[in-house]
């Protein structure tokens, strides 16, 4: 397959550059960008006025656009702009050496546009996110197990739980829509790629690009803002707020990218007779999120570069004194942060449900409604953004308007359930390892749900709003649910990446450990919050000693299961029981497809004539 | 046919789960919910209780229906044995349960809907309201000015020229809270008179309440407002009108 | 589902499988209509910015210098005990810039599109279009001047607290760079683009018969030139306090 206009007579083509451009990897990249950001900031130390009061937020953010840029020059990922614009497309033979063709294991490490290559390294960050940010979970609960800050002091702690936000954020953005989005999304509509492949590679390295800077705040510190970075604090916070911004900087830019992929390969790239009512309900979950991530991420970026310019070059945006408010940031932040919420949510309910057809082994419940549901829940989601504002003080007069659309919310998602209860009534469940995950997400996802409704009202939230039950609340859906959600991809999806099933035992131990785990560290958090706890403290009172101590080991008890499906996604990558290209006799396109999935997906493209979904009815 | 038996069947036993968890729901509902929640000491604060009990007892029936279907799935329905299941029927939706559903969930939003807007609006406490003008009373009986910095709460009573780092309050009297920060954005929460709202320097954003009970409660800081944030809290005391006044006259008098 | 021979696609001998320029381009215009869209919201948060640090008019800093105004000082300088007294600040950046760049972005705009038309009715062997090409960017290029211009006239002012000063700007000094810093940072991709659109039609790889991508740029093109127009009429339209 091509993407270029002028594959019949390549004009000004010869090899892609051999040499040096095919050596580029992830090793150069690091290496690139490390250089890049060293001169950058040796640059704009040495010309900058460093009496400025914006003098460090300056070299840090300009060393940091040096980071990004040289990491994506040492990828290759420029590559094929500086080619556009010189006007050498690319020829077959480059197309063949992008996407991997006879590189083996090696293409991982590379700029590779090859999706399943890329549904591979999604993986890999995600993995990187989701330890990157349970370490610091474990950090935040050490230091809570006990009253008085004995294991960290307030700047750690805070810089802890920023961050702590901020990547789990990040990786389950990319949970479940990074991997299978990419992996699996294109071969389910019966394609040979993604839309934009190149794009593809772009948008991950992208990603990568911006891990550095997101952990490296840390290492700076300083950051005493939270994830949601309310100025005026994040004006006053360390040197550590610039990377962090650069990195949501980075990843917008990414995340874009990626959306504007997903849907051009769901809405051109489909095979024939893959009509829009054909569509795996996981299909269309990926195209809902793509297309709500459109509409959020950009205010991201503008929130982020305005506090930026606050920091950086003296502008008022933010700063009160001088004209500006907070309630700016708080608006624009929140026009993004709830939308964003659902951009996470969709892809895993998409994924859930597509699960539960299989091992319920009857068709989608109501595929009218599991769509409606997705797209209704997206539209409204863009409404209702000031609930996380009741208790500022901004627009009192909106709050009623505010809780209605925020309430009304509570009825798509309700319908999801239908969708999903439905597909179980009077099914042949299957209790393989995926199954338990569903079972779990209905489980804490009832709980999440409701105690947002709450939440939602506000005599309620002038009370809940800020205390550790909204923690309990949000880690309730976030854990309890998407989580849940990317890991029943993952276990339903690994047989087809690998080959082999993911170790059943230990998964199930997995399970069970984080099962349990969950409740306990966020039923007890709920006591917590219910009972006057605030959150984001670095220590508490000792009336709430207890219950905190109760989370600590729940958190725990969560790491352990994390650490046991860690052991079994990395042992059973290559010593797992062989599954065969379909083990779980699905009728979805990747499982038609031999397994390892051939560079181009079909030998021939496949004509479609019903959904997935027949279950149970005369083929 | 035997689906239709099976069908009514499965309506019976998943309702009589359905209806014990429904019970146990209810009951967490109504005692635990209050148990566990601070004491009030306003009506601002009884109410939010009520609300959390009866949105409590509304998600019951809901998390029990769920709750029953999946365990029913789990034991029930579940295929045991080896290798893959068969098909399970061919049920690609059901009009009558989708329209139930949908009404069910609507009615009960709607409900929750009302009562919270209902609240909303009869309670003037419940609300905060900003002004950007300092607010000079109105319809409290008391007004105080807060101010929030880091990492201390100070309060001053317009029309005395009293400035304290305690907060005294006289029961049974209206007060209005005229909240605002020197610096970055600090909540301001009276744990157990469910009043919360945002201090934001460069502003003045208001809430009132009338407290109820005598005794002495707790002020937190509900945004992160940097380092001490966790040690942002102070007490407030609610006593006697004549306690109330002997504590503002004996208070040194600062400009 | 079934599989059977799809006959939509043409394997050449190389193995490759083409599918039809008009199939790449259709895709290829979805793309950049999406991305036009999430710029459309990134111009409407910019927008909201804008009008609401003006309606809000927090301590009536919109406008309001309340610093000691640089005039060109550094700090060392007023530090050393410059103080020359103050002169018509001006707290209103030109209005006439303003429409200026909008101009220099339309004409561009229009440039660009007059040299696709000219190369889709031409004959097979027109060679005007990389002249159209360069052209429109030099007007981008002449927008990015004008736009440096007036925001140099941008008043900044030195606020002092404790022991240091802090250079600032006003509210609306601020909301006007971030829409500049937009603006050149847009005008920038559209330089490049041209800069492509050049170089490729002069290598003969964008022609009479392969003009698709032209009219993708001019999508993009056209959308900043929009979005230039309805920018300046907000800030010509709602300024003073």
């Amino acid at each position: 397959m091509t993407t270029t206009l002028e594959h019949l007579t390549p004009v000004g083509a010869d090899p892609a550059g051999g040499g040096l451009h095919r050596r580029l990897n992830f090793f150069t990249a690091l290496i690139f960008g490390g250089l890049s950001a060293f001169i950058a900031w040796a640059l704009s130390h040495h010309f900058l006025n460093s009496d400025g009061s914006g003098f460090s937020d300056q070299v840090t953010v300009l060393a940091s656009i040096g980071w990004v840029l040289g990491f994506e020059l040492g990828i290759g990922a420029l590559t094929p702009i500086g080619r556009w614009i010189i006007g050498k497309d690319q020829v077959r033979d480059d197309e063949l050496y992008l996407a991997g063709k006879n590189m083996g294991v090696r293409r991982h490490w590379k700029y590779c546009t090859d999706h399943k290559v890329v549904g591979v390294q999604y993986i890999v960050v995600t993995a990187i996110l989701l330890g990157a940010g349970g370490i610091l979970a474990m950090g935040i609960r050490t230091n809570l197990m006990t009253p008085g800050l004995h294991f960290v002091n307030q700047q750690v702690y805070n810089s802890f739980l920023s961050v702590h936000g901020m990547v789990m954020i990040l990786a389950l953005i990319v949970a479940v829509a990074g991997p299978w989005a990419n992996f699996v999304v294109p071969i389910m509509v019966g394609a040979r790629d993604m839309a934009f492949p190149r794009l593809n590679a772009l948008s991950l390295w992208t990603l990568v690009a911006a891990i550095p800077l997101l952990l490296g705040s840390l290492a700076i510190g300083g950051l005493d803002m939270g994830w949601v970075t309310q100025a005026p604090i994040s004006e006053q916070t360390g040197v550590g707020f610039d990377l962090f911004a650069m990195a949501i900087v980075t990843f917008t830019i990414s995340t874009t990218v990626a959306g504007i992929n997903t849907i051009c390969t769901v809405m051109t790239m489909r095979t024939k007779g893959m009509n829009l009512e054909r569509l795996p309900i996981f299909v269309w979950a990926s195209v809902v999120a793509a297309a709500l991530g459109l509409y959020a991420f950009p205010f991201f970026l503008v929130v982020m570069s305005l506090n930026l310019a606050d920091r950086m070059v003296g502008t008022s945006f933010f700063v009160a004194s001088q004209g500006g408010t907070g309630w700016l940031q708080e608006n624009l932040f929140w026009l993004m942060g709830h939308p964003e919420v659902y951009v996470i949510l969709i892809p895993a309910v998409g994924a859930l449900m597509e699960i539960t057809t299989v091992f319920a082994r009857k068709p989608l419940f109501s595929y009218r409604t599991a769509l409606g549901s997705m797209v209704s829940l997206a539209g409204l989601s863009a409404l209702v953004w000031a609930h996380h504002m009741f208790t500022t003080g901004w627009a009192p007069s909106l709050g009623g308007p505010f809780m209605v659309t925020t309430e009304m919310i509570s009825i798509p998602t309700g319908l999801m359930f239908l969708v999903i209860l439905g597909t179980l009534w009077r099914g042949n469940i299957w209790m393989r390892l995926p199954m338990y995950w569903v079972f779990g997400f209905l489980f804490n996802f009832i709980i999440g749900g409701v105690t947002g409704i709450y939440l939602s009202d506000i005599p309620v939230d002038n009370q809940m709003h800020g205390t550790m039950f909204v923690v309990a609340h949000f880690h309730y859906v976030f854990v309890g649910s998407v989580l849940f959600g990317a890991i029943g991809a993952l276990c339903f999806w690994y047989p087809k990446v690998t080959g082999r099933f993911l170790d059943e035992r230990l998964g199930k131990l997995s399970f069970w450990l984080v099962f349990v785990g969950v409740q306990v560290t966020f039923l007890s958090m709920f006591v917590s919050g219910l009972r006057g706890m605030s959150r984001r403290y670095s220590s508490y009172e000792m009336i709430f000693e207890h219950t905190n101590l109760i989370s600590t080991m729940g958190a725990y008890t969560i790491m352990a299961g994390m650490l046991v499906l860690l052991g079994a996604v990395i042992t059973s990558w290559t010593g797992g029981e062989p599954s065969g290209p379909n083990p779980w006799k699905s009728k979805t396109l990747e499982w038609l497809v031999p397994t390892p999935v051939p560079l181009e997906n079909f030998e021939v493209l496949p004509v479609i004539t019903s959904d997935p979904y027949t279950y149970g009815e005369a083929q | 046919m035997t689906n239709q038996n099976d069908n009514k069947k499965h309506h019976r036993d998943i309702f009589i789960v359905w209806a014990l968890l429904t019970v146990i729901g209810v009951l967490v509902g109504l005692y635990a919910t209050p148990w566990l929640m601070p004491k009030s000491a306003s009506h601002t604060m009884s109410m939010g209780i009520l609300t959390m009990v009866i949105f409590t007892v509304a998600a019951a029936p809901v998390a029990a229906l769920v709750y029953a279907v999946c365990l029913y799935a789990l034991t029930i329905w579940r295929h045991r044995g080896e290798g893959v299941p068969a098909d399970g029927p061919a049920i690609r939706g059901n009009g009558p349960a989708t329209v139930l559903w949908l009404v069910g969930s609507t009615v009960l939003t709607l409900f929750l809907l009302i009562w919270g807007l209902g609240l909303l609006g009869s309670d003037q406490s419940a609300g905060a309201k900003a002004s950007i003008e300092a607010a000079n009373g109105g319809s409290a009986e008391i007004t105080v000015d807060v101010t929030a910095q880091q990492w201390l709460w100070s309060f001053s009573y317009p029309g005395t020229h009293v400035k304290s780092l305690d907060l005294y309050l006289p029961v049974n009297k209206d007060v209005e809270f005229n909240v605002t920060s020197k610096d970055v954005v600090h909540g301001f929460w009276i744990v157990q008179m469910g009043i919360k709202v945002n201090a934001n320097p460069g502003v003045i954003t208001t809430t009132s309440v009338t407290p109820d009970k005598i005794g002495t409660y707790t002020i937190r800081c509900t945004e992160i407002c940097g380092l001490d944030h966790a040690f942002m809290m102070t007490k407030v005391h609610v006593v006697s009108e004549a306690d109330f006044q002997k504590w503002l006259a004996s208070q040194p008098t600062r400009i | 589902m079934t599989v059977t021979d799809n006959h939509t696609e043409h394997q050449d001998h190389s193995g490759a499988h083409h599918e039809a320029p008009e199939v790449v381009d259709g895709r290829q215009r979805l793309a950049i209509w999406l991305f036009i869209g999430g710029d459309f919201v990134s111009m409407g948060a910019l927008m909201f910015t804008y009008l609401y640090l003006r309606g809000v008019n927090t301590t009536n800093g919109w406008m309001r210098i309340v610093g000691m105004p640089t005039q060109g000082r550094t700090l060392a300088t007023l530090e050393a005990g410059d103080y020359t007294p103050i002169t018509n600040i001006e707290s209103k950046l030109s209005t006439s810039l303003n429409w200026e760049i909008v101009l220099a972005l339309v004409v561009s705009a229009a440039i660009l599109w007059i040299g696709e038309r000219q190369l889709r009715a031409a004959r097979t062997n027109d060679r005007s279009f990389p002249f159209y090409a360069i052209l429109a960017s030099a007007a981008a290029t002449v927008a990015i001047w004008l736009q440096l211009e007036q925001l140099q006239k941008v008043p900044q002012y030195f606020v002092s607290s404790n022991d240091s000063s802090v250079l600032m700007h006003t509210t609306y000094g601020s909301a006007m760079m971030a829409l500049g810093t937009s603006a050149i940072i847009h005008a920038v991709i559209l330089i490049l683009l041209g800069i492509g659109l050049t170089i490729r039609s002069a290598r003969g790889v964008i022609s009479h018969d392969r003009w698709f991508q032209v009219r993708l740029v001019r999508f993009f093109w056209v959308w900043v030139a929009v979005s230039s127009v309805i920018l300046g009429g907000m800030t010509t339209l709602f300024v003073g306090h």
